[in-house]
């Protein structure tokens, strides 16, 4: 019992033992807010990933794409296990493309990867509705316009219609014309929303945050020029904007235009043909098996099957290698406060030394002695890993109003929200890491205390009391 | 065999409550060797409050040590009764010092962090597990305040040490030494830092256990007058027990010694035995 009463009064009364508490406090709050932290980009990120990927995808090798999807569908409908686990399919045809439109009377082309999809079907695989900009149309997805994009298209194609900007020299001749291009007829597209914006660091809302610029509206007209998948010909046809989507990953937000699939498959002279079947699973954890039926199913085809996971790969590897070697790297704060531990418990031990011999000389074992400074070994450890997890959940739920604060003070933007188009800090506390942290903490509180614990426990009796 | 203890015409001494047999001890340190003890032998009957004197560095409080177990012999044997507790392994002799034995030291050796009471409940404290002390804990604190009231410090059992004159501290360290009804005090230079009058009290307090309780008491002491007042003095020279200057035992336990007689006797002047 007394070694928990000393352990007690020891972190009561020596003050120097308060710098090992407040060196894990800081170790573990650190920790828990980079892990936090680090885990809400990873878990928005794996989110932002998969977003426009849907669980399993059947996809050709190559851009000529594969025919037949709907008797491919059809087959995996048949095929008793598919048919219990799949939920949704939505064949998509997906090309790279450059996209040319006016702003202020200047021409501007993008690169762009245009993807043919029917939007209700693509809308049940997930990863697309959700994302649409226009709440009427995150409901019932679609390529239509809107009247108000009606009347500005209505409204531009009278005052000056956009002509297509070829990429040439001046005596080079024109590019063919697209087959069955029909300007008067406005067949929608759903460009990525940072396609149509552009952040401006120069301008601020009135809450600080930066404002994005539009550069395309709904209404507009934007011309995609591809190249015909039968005699790699030049084609270009005019889209209207009808909405936008924004999944806020760059990657996406920057690069996709998604247009009707028919449309598409006729610009590139591809009838009947699409680059890739989406799948969605009712149960992800099932996709494994899901992918090794697919592949027996389609064994004789060029087709290759594989989960979202598996073409974010080395993304997510990133991330994953990223985060183990910062926690790696922030765990050595733990053990630098390990060694603050050792070296203060040394003096403690010292500084007891008198005591221990009336310990001993009271009849306290060597073993006992030894559980005194391992206890408060402990004890540190619980009381510093407690108050560190305190205050990094406290630092993490409020991260945003700090970074506020810090950028107000230094002038500086801490978190730069045009780059991850995120417009809070993510966070994700897991208990889980909370909890491995705090051991952690307290193992390495313990571990460090066996040192000078033993050197308690070896003291003798005789000479500890005589100990000037 | 010479031992301290010596028969007298009455009759059958008292019984030995600790009996020690060529008792050797040495300290070795880097190359130096100092050999403390040289063959002690000595029998201290229940019940007698005996008196260990003499130079610095004779082995006076090294002999305390091993008989009360704080120590190891290097040769030689120590019996508590019938007992053989010598060679006892640790766990053994970390129960004799809870319970069996206590300690007064020069110094007091009170934990700082413990109050009066705190300090006095000490022993009870190490010899409960954490599963015992609930139980026990009530009976602990009424014995150790029915102590301390005893010694007379009731008023300060909230204090800690650090507020405490030499003299109460010394006092609460003989009831943290008796709180575990041990069968025999060591007491080692218990007067040591205090002045004659906190001395005195002290003395009193340790001839009133003594006395009262029968507590076989063992005090190492520099102070001649009080050596004299207890039952009997050994005087340790050398190493060893100087036979021709120990005050006689009897059959019961005898009047204290006149101071002047005992100088002499630890001197070594005039008398080689002095009456009982």
């Amino acid at each position: 019992m007394y070694k928990l009463v000393l352990c007690w009064r020891y972190l009561k009364t020596r003050y120097l033992a308060l710098v090992c508490v407040v060196s894990v406090m800081l170790g573990v709050a650190t920790l828990i807010v980079v892990n936090s932290v680090m885990g809400g980009f990873s878990a928005k990120l794996r989110d932002r990933l998969h977003g426009l990927l849907s669980d399993v995808m059947l996809e050709a090798y190559d851009y000529d794409g594969f025919t037949d999807a709907e008797g491919k569908m059809e087959l995996i409908r048949k095929d008793p296990y598919l048919a219990e686990q799949v939920v949704a399919m939505a064949p998509t045809l997906e090309i790279f493309a450059m996209l040319q439109f006016s702003y202020r009377d200047m021409p501007i082309t993008k690169p762009v990867r245009v993807v043919g999809i029917r939007p209700e079907e693509r809308a049940l695989v997930g990863g697309f509705a959700e994302h649409l900009t226009d709440p009427a149309r995150r409901a019932k997805p679609s390529f239509e316009l809107d009247d108000a994009a009606k009347a500005r298209l209505e409204l531009s194609r009278k005052a000056e219609p956009l002509v297509f900007q070829p990429l040439l020299g001046p005596d080079e001749p024109p590019p063919p014309d697209p087959p069955d291009s029909k300007p008067h007829v406005a067949v929608g597209a759903i460009p990525g929303y940072a396609i149509a914006h552009f952040r401006d660091r120069e301008a601020r809302s009135e809450d600080g945050t930066l404002r994005d610029r539009r550069t395309l509206q709904p209404g507009d007209e934007i011309i995609i020029t591809t190249v015909s998948g039968a005699k790699l010909a030049p084609v270009f046809d005019r889209f209207v904007i009808a909405d936008y989507f924004k999944s806020e990953m760059s990657e996406y937000d920057s690069q996709y235009v998604f247009v009707p699939l028919d449309h598409l498959q006729k610009l590139r002279t591809m009838e009947g043909k699409v680059t890739s079947i989406q799948i969605r699973l009712k149960d992800y954890d099932q996709a494994p098996k899901v992918v090794a039926r697919l592949k027996e199913l389609f064994r004789r085809q060029p087709l290759e099957v594989q989960t979202w996971e598996d073409k974010q790969g080395n993304v997510l590897a990133a991330i994953r290698t990223e985060k183990g070697i910062l926690n790696i790297l922030l765990f050595l704060i733990i053990a630098v406060a390990g060694f603050g531990i050792l070296a203060i418990f040394s003096m403690i031990v010292g500084e007891k030394t008198r005591d221990i011999g009336i310990l001993k000389s009271l009849g306290a074992s060597n073993w006992g002695v030894m559980q005194i400074f391992l206890g408060y070994g402990l004890l540190l450890g619980i009381v510093g890993g407690g108050l560190g997890s305190l205050m990094g959940l406290a630092i993490t739920t409020n991260i945003n109003q700090i970074e506020h604060l810090l950028a107000k003070a230094t002038g500086q933007d801490i978190f730069p929200r045009d780059v991850y188009y995120f417009d809070r800090i993510p966070t994700d506390i897991q208990p889980s890491a909370i909890l491995l942290v705090n051991l952690g903490a307290v193992a390495i509180a313990v571990l460090f205390s066996i040192l000078p614990a033993l050197r308690a426990s070896m003291l003798h009796p005789v000479r500890a009391l005589r100990f000037e | 065999m010479q031992t301290g203890y010596i028969e007298t015409e009455s009759g059958t001494a008292p019984t030995p409550i600790l009996r020690a047999e060529g008792l050797r001890k040495t300290y070795r340190r880097n190359a130096i060797t100092t050999e403390v003890l040289r063959g002690v032998d000595l029998t201290v009957p229940a019940g007698e409050f005996l008196s260990i004197v003499g130079a610095s560095g004779s082995g006076k409080s090294t002999l305390m040590h091993l008989l009360g177990s704080l120590d190891s012999v290097d040769e030689g044997t120590i019996w508590l009764e019938n007992r053989r507790i010598d060679g006892l392994p640790s766990r053994e002799r970390d129960k004799l010092r809870n319970g069996t034995f206590g300690f007064i030291f020069q110094f007091y050796h009170l934990l700082p962090e413990f109050t009066a009471l705190e300090n006095v409940m000490s022993p009870e404290l190490v010899a409960s597990t954490i599963w015992q002390w609930p139980f026990r804990r009530g009976a602990a604190k009424r014995r150790a305040e029915e102590l301390l009231e005893r010694v007379g410090l009731s008023h300060r059992k909230h204090h800690r040490p650090c507020e405490m004159s030499g003299g109460e501290m010394q006092r609460t360290a003989i009831a943290r030494a008796i709180m575990t009804r041990p069968r025999v005090l060591f007491a080692d230079e218990p007067t040591g830092n205090l002045d004659e009058a906190a001395g005195s009290e002290i003395m009193s307090l340790l001839k009133d256990l003594n006395r009262t309780d029968g507590l076989t008491v063992l005090m190492v002491t520099h102070n001649m007058e009080m050596a004299a007042s207890t039952d009997r003095v050994i005087r340790l020279s050398a190493g060893r027990v100087d036979h021709g200057r120990q005050t006689p035992h009897g059959g019961h336990l005898p009047r204290p010694l006149d101071p002047s007689t005992l100088e002499m006797a630890i001197r070594g002047v005039g008398h080689d035995r002095f009456p009982g």
